[in-house]
C-alpha cells in the first residue's frame, strides 16, 4: 500500500498543521500557531514565493473599529463598534452574524502578534491616530479625540502604517524555521472518512508531485481575482492585469468544493471603481476613495445624488457603490463619461493616495511616478472594474464558531470565506489558537486504499494536459481562460438577466466538454495555468448559475439581476450554497450559520 | 502576417545584471525563467506579467524596467511622447533607423 503511494508522489511530508496559502492569513495563522506551542510542525505551502504573494502587500485598513481610545486593546463587540463594522447593515444577512461577533470580540488578537514583529500600528503613545474617515472635507488625518476619549467625527476604518507588513511577516515565518514551500501549488484536498487529512500540491517549476499529510489544514487561498478580464488591456495582459493579485485563481475554493465543503454566494462578484489604466486601489483613490467625481457637465456626483454615492470610506467592500448605485436608477450616469479632477484635490487628499499607495504593489507608485505625481491637472477616467469572486461576499462557508469548514479539520480564513481585511488576522490568530490544543489530541491518520485512489485520480487530472498529444486541435491555456472570462464578461457581469445568464451557462458546458479535454501544457509553467484555467471555469459556472437562482438584486452592483431589479425580503438572510454529491454540483438556499 | 511582439513587462537591462536571481526568485506571476549556460534570468512570461514591479525594485543593480503597456499609458492619462521626452529619449526629427532601444 504504501509502496503505491510512494509510486505516485514525488515525495511525502508530514506535517501537523499544513496551511494553504503564505498570504497575510496564512503567515499570520503560522506564526500564531509556534507561538502557541514549540512543537508543532507547520508547513506553508505557497503558488508563488510567500513574501511576494498573496494580494496583501501592506495593509491600508487595519480596523473597521471606531478608536475610543479606552477600546484599543479590549473586547469592543458590546460598544458602538458594533454599528460601524462597516458594511454589516448593507450585507443584510448575508454575513454570518455569530462569526462576526466572534471576530469583532477579538478584533484587537493580531495587533500584539503585528507588534511584536514590528509592524507599527499604533504610535508610540499607543493610539492609532491615522484613520481614513468618512468626514466631508478632509478624508485623512489624525484622529482628533475629546476629552471622553471619543473620537469628534465618526469614521469607519484606520489607515495603518503597514506598507511593509507582508515582508514583515514573511521574514518573521523563516526566522521561526516554519516549512515553506514556495511555488508549490494546492492540486486537492486528501480526506478520509469526510475529514481532511492533508493535500497534494504541485511544485510549479520542477513538477514534482506531492502528498502533505497533515493533522489539521488551513485553507488561506484568499479570493479569486481572475473571473473577468480587464477589458481595456491587449491579450493575454488582459487576463494579468487584475486588480487582486492574479496569482489567486480559485485554487482553494475548488478544492475544498471537491472534498464536500460548501461554497456560498458564488452570484456575488466585488465592483470596484479604478482609474481607467491603472488598475489599482490608490488609483481608485483618484476616483472618489479621496476625490471627487464629476459628470461630463462638470457636477459632481456626490453632490448630484446625495447619499446615494458612499465616498471616501474605505471598508469591507470598498468600490461597490461609489460609482454604480445610483446608476440603476440614472442610466445617465452609466451613458456619461465621470473624470475625477485632482487639481481640486486638497494636501491631504493628495497624501492618502500616497499613502495607500505605499501599501500596494509598486506598480502603483510607479504609476503615479510616470503619469507626473498626483498633483498635475490630468484628470482620471473613473471606471467600474469586476475584482473577483470574494473579497468580501462569498468563499468558502465556514460552518461552526471555528471557522471550519463542512469539513472536519478542514479550516478557512481570510478572503477565501469572503471575509478578508482584519478579520483574516483575527481568524488565523483564532484557529491558531483552536488548532493548538487539537492536534495534541489527533494522531496522524493512516493512508488507505480510498486515499490513494483519491491521490491517483488527483495526479492523472493534474497531468493529463502536460504534453498531451492530440490529433487535431490544441487548446492554449491562457487562450481558454480568456474565452471563459469574456463570456462572464458578456453574458453575467453587473447586468444579469436570465436569458444572459443561461447562455453562459450553456457556453461553459460547451467549454467544459468541448474544449478542457484538448487542453495542452507544454511544461510545468503552463501546466499551472492549464489547472488553474479549468478551476476558473468551475467557479465561472458556480457563479452563473447561483447568479441565475437569486431572483432577486443584493447590493448593487455586486448582484443585480435587470429583470429582478429590487431587494426581495424572502431573500433576506438567505444564501445560496453549492456543493458537490456524487460529481454534481447541488445548489441549496439556506440560512447562514 | 503581422504578428503581434510582447513588448511590455520587465526588461533585463544585462549590462548591468549580476544574476543575482532575486526577480527570478521572487517574481509572483513566475514569469521569469533561468538562462542555466549564463546563469542569468530571462523574461520567460511577458505577457503574463501583472506589472506589481517588484523585480523592479527587488533587482540589487536597478537593471530592471517593468514597461507598461500602451493601453495603459494613454488610459491613465501617461503620454509615450511626454515620457520619451523626460527620460531624454525623444527627438523631434526622429527616423525610422534612429530608434532608441527602450520601452
Amino acid at each position: 500500500m504504501v509502496t503505491e503511494l510512494d509510486d505516485l508522489v514525488h515525495g511525502i511530508i508530514e506535517t501537523d498543521f499544513l496551511i494553504i496559502g503564505g498570504g497575510l492569513v496564512g503567515s499570520m495563522a503560522a506564526l500564531r500557531a509556534v507561538k502557541n506551542s514549540k512543537n508543532i510542525d507547520v508547513t506553508i505551502i505557497d503558488k508563488a514565493r510567500m513574501e511576494y504573494s498573496g494580494d496583501g502587500v501592506g495593509m491600508d485598513n487595519f480596523l473597521q473599529l471606531p478608536l475610543h481610545k479606552e477600546d484599543i486593546g479590549k473586547d469592543v463587540s458590546g460598544t458602538d463598534a458594533r454599528k460601524a463594522t462597516f458594511g454589516a447593515d448593507r450585507m443584510k444577512g448575508l454575513k454570518s452574524a455569530k462569526l462576526d461577533a466572534i471576530a469583532l470580540k477579538n478584533a484587537y488578537i493580531s495587533l500584539p502578534m503585528l507588534e511584536e514583529i514590528g509592524v507599527h500600528v499604533r504610535e508610540d503613545d499607543g493610539y492609532i491616530k491615522v484613520l481614513q474617515g468618512y468626514r466631508k472635507g478632509t478624508v485623512w488625518g489624525r484622529v482628533e479625540y475629546d476629552k471622553n476619549g471619543k473620537p469628534t467625527e465618526p469614521l469607519f476604518g484606520t489607515l495603518s502604517r503597514g506598507s511593509d507588513l507582508k515582508m514583515k511577516l514573511g521574514t518573521a515565518v523563516r526566522k521561526k524555521g516554519i516549512r515553506v514551500l514556495d511555488r508549490t501549488m494546492l492540486t486537492s484536498i486528501v480526506t478520509k472518512d469526510g475529514k481532511a487529512i492533508g493535500a497534494t500540491a504541485l511544485n510549479v517549476r520542477t513538477g514534482e508531485f506531492l502528498f502533505l499529510k497533515a493533522k489539521v489544514v488551513l485553507l488561506a487561498t484568499g479570493t479569486m481575482a481572475r473571473l473577468y478580464p480587464y477589458p481595456w488591456a491587449p491579450f493575454p495582459n488582459r487576463l494579468f492585469y487584475t486588480l487582486m493579485s492574479p496569482v489567486l485563481a480559485g485554487d482553494g475554493h475548488i478544492g475544498a468544493l471537491n472534498v464536500g465543503a460548501k461554497l456560498y454566494c458564488m452570484e456575488m462578484c466585488t465592483v470596484y471603481i479604478v482609474s481607467k489604466g491603472m488598475n489599482h486601489s490608490s488609483a481608485g483613490g483618484a476616483c472618489n476613495w479621496f476625490f471627487k467625481m464629476y459628470n461630463s457637465k462638470g457636477e459632481c456626483l456626490e453632490d448630484k445624488y446625495p447619499g446615494k454615492i458612499v465616498t471616501k470610506a474605505g471598508g469591507m467592500i470598498p468600490g461597490v457603490n461609489f460609482l454604480f448605485a445610483p446608476n440603476m436608477q440614472n442610466p445617465g450616469v452609466e451613458q456619461d463619461v465621470i473624470m475625477s479632477a485632482k487639481d481640486k484635490a486638497t494636501p491631504d487628499e493628495v497624501a492618502a493616495v500616497y499613502f495607500v499607495a505605499a501599501t500596494e504593489p509598486p506598480k502603483a507608485l510607479k504609476f503615479h511616478k510616470l503619469a507626473g505625481g498626483l498633483t498635475n491637472e490630468r484628470p482620471a477616467e473613473c471606471i467600474p472594474v469586476l475584482a473577483g469572486i470574494g473579497m468580501a461576499t462569498g468563499g468558502v462557508l465556514r460552518e461552526n464558531e471555528y471557522s471550519e469548514t463542512g469539513v472536519k479539520n478542514l479550516f478557512a480564513a481570510g478572503n477565501v470565506t469572503g471575509s478578508g481585511s482584519t478579520r483574516g488576522f483575527t481568524w488565523a490568530c483564532l484557529i491558531a489558537d483552536h488548532v493548538s490544543q487539537l492536534i495534541r489530541d489527533q494522531k496522524q491518520e493512516t493512508i488507505g486504499s480510498d486515499q490513494t485512489k483519491q491521490i491517483e485520480e488527483t495526479r492523472k487530472w493534474v497531468f493529463a494536459p502536460l504534453g498531451r498529444k492530440t490529433e487535431y486541435y490544441k487548446v492554449n491555456p491562457l487562450e481558454l481562460e480568456d474565452y471563459v472570462r469574456q463570456v462572464n464578461y458578456d453574458y453575467i457581469g453587473i447586468h444579469k438577466t436570465k436569458p444572459k445568464l443561461e447562455r453562459a451557462i450553456d457556453l461553459i458546458r460547451l467549454v467544459k466538454e468541448g474544449a478542457v479535454p484538448l487542453l495542452v501544457a507544454n511544461n510545468v509553467h503552463e501546466l499551472m495555468r492549464a489547472i488553474e484555467v479549468q478551476n476558473i471555469i468551475e467557479i465561472s459556472e458556480l457563479h452563473a448559475q447561483s447568479s441565475l437562482l437569486r431572483d432577486e438584486s443584493r447590493l448593487i452592483p455586486i448582484h443585480y439581476r435587470e429583470d429582478y431589479p429590487e431587494l426581495d425580503p424572502k431573500w433576506d438572510g438567505k444564501i445560496i450554497t453549492a456543493r458537490k454529491v456524487a460529481g454534481e454540483i447541488k445548489y441549496d438556499i439556506e440560512n447562514l450559520y | 502576417m503581422y504578428s503581434v511582439e510582447i513588448n511590455y513587462g520587465p526588461k533585463i537591462d544585462y549590462r548591468y545584471c549580476n544574476g543575482c536571481g532575486a526577480c527570478y526568485e521572487n517574481c509572483p506571476m513566475d514569469i521569469f525563467g533561468w538562462d542555466e549556460e549564463k546563469q542569468m534570468p530571462v523574461i520567460a512570461y511577458p505577457g503574463e506579467c501583472s506589472f506589481c514591479c517588484f523585480c523592479e525594485i527587488l533587482c540589487p543593480e536597478v537593471a530592471i524596467d517593468v514597461c507598461i503597456p500602451l493601453h495603459h499609458l494613454l488610459d491613465f492619462g501617461i503620454s509615450p511622447v511626454t515620457l520619451s521626452k523626460k527620460m531624454g529619449f525623444y527627438k523631434e526629427d526622429i527616423g525610422g533607423e534612429a530608434g532608441n532601444e527602450s520601452c
